[in-house]
């Protein structure tokens, strides 16, 4: 499902459980199903949109490949190398190589360092540069995601969320990593804003060609910037498919629905699918299928067999009986 | 800055001044006057006897009139007479003992942080762990435990039973006659307890504020970035988490000035220690009016000058604040 280039990520079977407590007084812990048995590949220089209600675990994913969270079970391959259990010095070295940008550009910067320690931070613990190289270099980073040069010496607290969200751009690429998880990158901001974050991405990965792991609730900018799309529902994988193949014919019931509650302007009208119901608790998800409950095409077997994830249609990948 | 702080400075006049009257007003409405020790007590003293006493210190006079005098005298740092019978200035009396308080106060601020700032950060490093499991539940016992009980226990324990520790006053009797070295280790003998009880309640209180500072810290996501850039956790969690959790510290320190004083008062008086919270003691059960002023216009005035100091530090630490 790549086209051609090679997988840099490839995540196999992946499940992430955390435990909660029922209540104060219950010793008994119910574990909420992030993850649950998740695979998904990005191909090098590509950009995979992940995406799903709040909730889903696309968020979870997404730190899980960065090894930020520690998956239960599942194996993480980057580069080949499988990095599930790396470990002190060899873990560091791979970090370079991966890095993230996250929804709240009002949390994710350090609110007591320059913005050029912040960008140039990783640098110094690779040893890439030494303090006054960092400078110059940390300058030419920020003049190129769109920040003027007095950036530099200042403190996050100065600048709008959109320029906090260029600063978490620049120190997410000041490694030249080759694989970017994006969570989220522009749902805290103005739609105008977000467009002009977006086509920064997009040059950005132009011009340095890394691979992109882009989370996502908003099929607007998934569809805007992705190569394939995965979808997410419950902690499951429901539909992997290349983007433009996905959004013109979308297979899986959920992938259906989803879509046609995107508003557009002009175009065919398309069949209107309303889901029943709230999306059930990820604590005690429904057996056989996750989605069964709110399907409109589910039938008896959906209640009880959990559908395999397999590839129903050239390069396209669903878990879904009737697909 | 300079300004900000000449006015907070100027703001602490009216403040005083409100706090004075408040505890002048206070006084005298408890029960008992400053001279019912030296006149209702004595059977000797004639009603003769006590209205001179009355005039002499100026107490015939309705309290508005009291309370302007005693204003007055204090606009040119006059704190008055002491009407205990010895008739010292309640001045001299406050700074031969101040300096005893101050040295316990600050030593036991210094155990706190090199104690609870530690624990805190260890316990919200390793949440749930055991080790952040028993040092809750023991700072929580200790917590609720009074102050002046452990006290006694202490003194019983150390003091009594296993003969360690001294369990009053500052030095020993034979201070005088020991060397230089063995001074020192007298003193420092004597306030070893003292400045355990006078940290005990701020240790528990601190190390739980730290420890919820370093959680609400640690899941901010510049600490994900910081891991994703390749730091080590030590790193993390000194250089990103610690000096940011830090920050609401120094506003606490400053809250704390009030809370060391009064605990003063407790511990001083159970170990014997000629310092201002014993001071303070003896003035109220004597209803001194002068010296339960004076201290308590020092207190105020401590207080308000660890807010102050409190505010100018959070504003040199926090860039946020610096800028604004």
């Amino acid at each position: 499902m790549t086209g051609g280039s090679g997988i840099l990520l490839s995540l196999e079977n992946i499940y992430k459980l955390f435990p909660v407590k029922a209540s104060f007084f219950s010793r008994e812990m119910l574990r909420v199903h992030a993850v649950d048995g998740v695979s998904l590949d990005v191909p090098a220089g590509k950009t995979v949109g992940l995406v799903g209600e709040s909730g889903c675990g696309k968020t979870t994913l997404g730190r899980v490949a960065l090894r930020l969270i520690s998956p239960d079970s599942g194996t993480i391959r980057f580069d080949g190398r499988d990095i599930t259990s790396l470990a002190g010095e060899e873990m560091r070295r791979t970090r370079r190589m991966m890095q993230i940008i996250f929804q709240d550009p009002y949390s994710s910067l350090n609110p007591r360092m320059r913005v050029r320690d912040i960008v140039g931070e990783g640098w110094l613990v690779h040893g890439m540069a030494n303090r006054r190289e960092i400078r110059e270099m940390a300058l030419r980073l920020l003049l190129r995601v769109g920040l003027s040069e007095d950036a530099a010496d200042k403190y996050p607290h100065e600048f709008s969320g959109g320029q906090r969200q260029r600063i978490g751009i620049a120190r997410a690429i000041a490694l030249s990593p080759k694989l970017v998880v994006a969570d989220e990158p522009v749902s805290a901001l103005d739609v105008s804003v977000q467009a002009q974050i977006l086509n920064l991405l997009m040059d950005i990965q132009q011009e340095y060609g890394m691979a992109y792991l882009f989370v996502s609730h908003d099929l607007r900018v998934i569809r805007h910037v992705s190569d394939v799309v995965a979808v997410m529902y419950l902690g499951k994988m429901m539909e992997v498919s290349p983007a433009a193949e996905l959004f013109c014919s979308p297979l899986h019931p959920y992938t259906r629905s989803l879509l046609s509650a995107v508003p557009m302007i002009g175009g065919t009208p398309r069949e209107k699918i309303v889901l029943r119901g709230e999306i059930p608790s990820p604590i005690a998800p429904p057996p056989g299928c996750r989605f069964h409950t709110r399907c409109f095409m589910a039938k008896e077997v959906c209640e009880e067999v959990c559908p395999a994830f397999r590839e129903s249609a050239p390069g396209r990948f669903t878990a879904c009986h009737f697909v | 800055m300079l300004r900000y702080i000449g006015r907070r400075l100027l703001l602490t006049i009216p403040l005083l001044v409100g706090i004075s009257l408040l505890s002048f007003l206070a006084i005298h409405m408890a029960p008992g006057g400053p001279i019912s020790v030296a006149a209702d007590l004595n059977p000797k003293a004639t009603a003769e006897y006590r209205e001179r006493m009355v005039r002499y210190y100026g107490l015939d006079q309705p309290i508005h009139v009291q309370y302007g005098r005693w204003l007055g005298r204090m606009a040119t740092l006059d704190f008055g007479e002491s009407f205990a019978p010895d008739g010292r200035q309640v001045s001299e009396k406050i700074r031969e003992r101040i300096p005893v308080t101050l040295t316990i106060n600050i030593l036991s601020m210094g155990l706190i942080f090199l104690v609870a700032i530690p624990l805190g950060i260890y316990s919200a490093v390793r949440k749930d762990s055991w080790f952040d499991r028993i040092s809750t539940v023991t700072v929580f016992t200790g917590f609720a435990v009074p102050t002046f009980w452990l006290a006694l226990l202490l003194m019983i324990l150390f003091g009594v039973k296993l003969g360690w520790l001294p369990i009053s006053g500052l030095v020993s009797l034979e201070h005088d006659s020991l060397s230089l070295a063995g001074k020192a280790w007298d003193r420092a003998r004597h306030l070893v307890l003292p400045v355990l009880l006078a940290g005990f309640g701020g240790l528990a209180g601190m190390s739980r504020y730290m420890r919820s500072n370093m959680l609400e810290v640690i899941r901010q996501d510049y600490i994900a970035a910081a891991k994703a850039k390749g730091l080590v956790e030590r790193q993390v969690v000194f250089r990103h988490a610690m000096r940011n959790a830090l920050l609401p510290v120094i506003t606490i320190l400053g809250l704390s000035v009030p809370d060391l004083l009064g605990g003063a008062v407790i511990f001083e008086t159970i170990f014997a220690i000629p310092g201002m919270g014993q001071l303070f003691y003896q003035g109220v059960m004597s209803r001194d009016v002068p010296l339960i002023m004076g201290i308590l216009v020092i207190g105020a005035f401590l207080t308000l000058i660890g807010n102050l100091l409190a505010d100018v530090g959070y504003a040199l630490a926090d860039p946020r604040i610096r800028a604004g």
